[in-house]
């Protein structure tokens, strides 16, 4: 074999070998979910059973997704074929789930459905989503009764879902 | 007075116009590749994506490098543009499937998320470039023998 080759062969190897490697950042697995609520700089917010933490997306309405495409590549909806649970400080019958377009069924809580960020790894405890702008709106972390929670040191509020409180309720 | 056209040069004109025709299509397929995973990277947020997120820069960087190269119609260059060929093919199918696997497992931790527009632009380039790379090189194997 020319070294050439070798080295286009070497890193498409080094590529498919890769594809088995990595730790998922948490998504679509589909498996049970569990939410409750944890802490973090910007206070207690609301995070799976791993303690990865979940935002939701100012533009969904009405409990509808628009996240889709490349949105939730990098924001992978938080989904599940079982009915969600819910432990410490989450109130189970805010707790629901919604029928994306592809057929997965996406958690909810207090009617906003929850994603993951792709930026959080598989870190549990990072809050990189939060207070940030992306495809068309803003994101945040999700507080105790399902409000937006606003991001430490700020002094403005997020302008929708706020029903009390700001960070470090809970 | 003109200097004398060398054996390169008289071994592009012999060999015709096929192997320039494949040589353009592939070079331009590799920059659409290149292009979509720009696109990706500032328009849809993928700069955000640990790893992925650089390594559609890379990626971008690479396919301009390897799809310009390819476009300098100098018959000298043909050991260049063998080359570039090369690893044009190898970009577009390490890519195409990275792109693949991202679909149905994580990638370096990260999932893909349907079959939208720019995945589908780039799996469709990416295809044509190892195409029509291929068949360059394979013209020019011929051409030589």
């Amino acid at each position: 074999m020319r070294p050439l080759h070798a080295v286009v062969v070497g890193a498409m190897s080094l590529a498919l070998v890769a594809a088995g490697c990595g730790e998922a950042i948490p998504s679509s697995n589909g498996g049970p979910a569990t939410l409750r609520l944890g802490n973090s700089a910007d206070g207690r917010v609301l995070v799976d059973n791993e303690g990865h933490s979940v935002y939701l997306f100012e533009k969904d309405e009405s409990g509808e997704s628009y996240c889709g495409g490349a949105c939730a590549a990098v924001w992978p909806p938080l989904e599940t074929s079982t009915a969600p649970r819910a432990g410490v400080g989450v109130q189970d019958a805010a707790l629901g789930r919604i029928k994306r377009s592809d057929g997965d069924m996406q958690v909810t809580y207090h009617g906003h459905p929850l994603y993951y960020y792709a930026a959080d790894a598989s870190t549990p405890g990072k809050t990189k989503g939060e207070d940030v702008d992306q495809f068309g709106d803003s994101w945040y972390l999700v507080g105790s009764h399902g409000q937006p929670v606003e991001p430490a040191g700020s002094g403005s509020s997020p302008s929708s879902g706020s029903n009390g409180g700001g960070g470090g309720y809970g | 007075m003109r200097p004398l056209p060398d054996e390169a040069v008289l071994d592009e004109q012999r060999s015709g116009r096929p192997p320039a025709i494949l040589r353009t299509l592939g070079a331009i397929a590799v920059l659409v590749v290149g292009a979509v995973h720009l696109q990706q990277y500032f328009g849809d947020h993928f700069d955000v994506v640990p790893i992925i997120g650089p390594l559609f820069l890379l990626n971008f960087a690479g396919a301009t490098v390897i799809g310009l190269g390819l476009l300098v119609p100098a018959a000298r260059l043909r050991v260049v543009h063998v080359l570039l060929a090369l690893g044009g093919i190898g970009l577009a199918a390490t890519s195409f499937v990275s792109l693949f696997v991202s679909e149905h497992r994580p990638l370096f931790g990260f999932q893909d998320y349907g079959y939208r527009a720019g995945i589908v632009i780039a799996l469709a380039a990416e295809a044509v470039a190892v195409a029509a790379l291929v068949a360059y090189l394979a013209t020019r194997g011929r051409s030589r023998s």
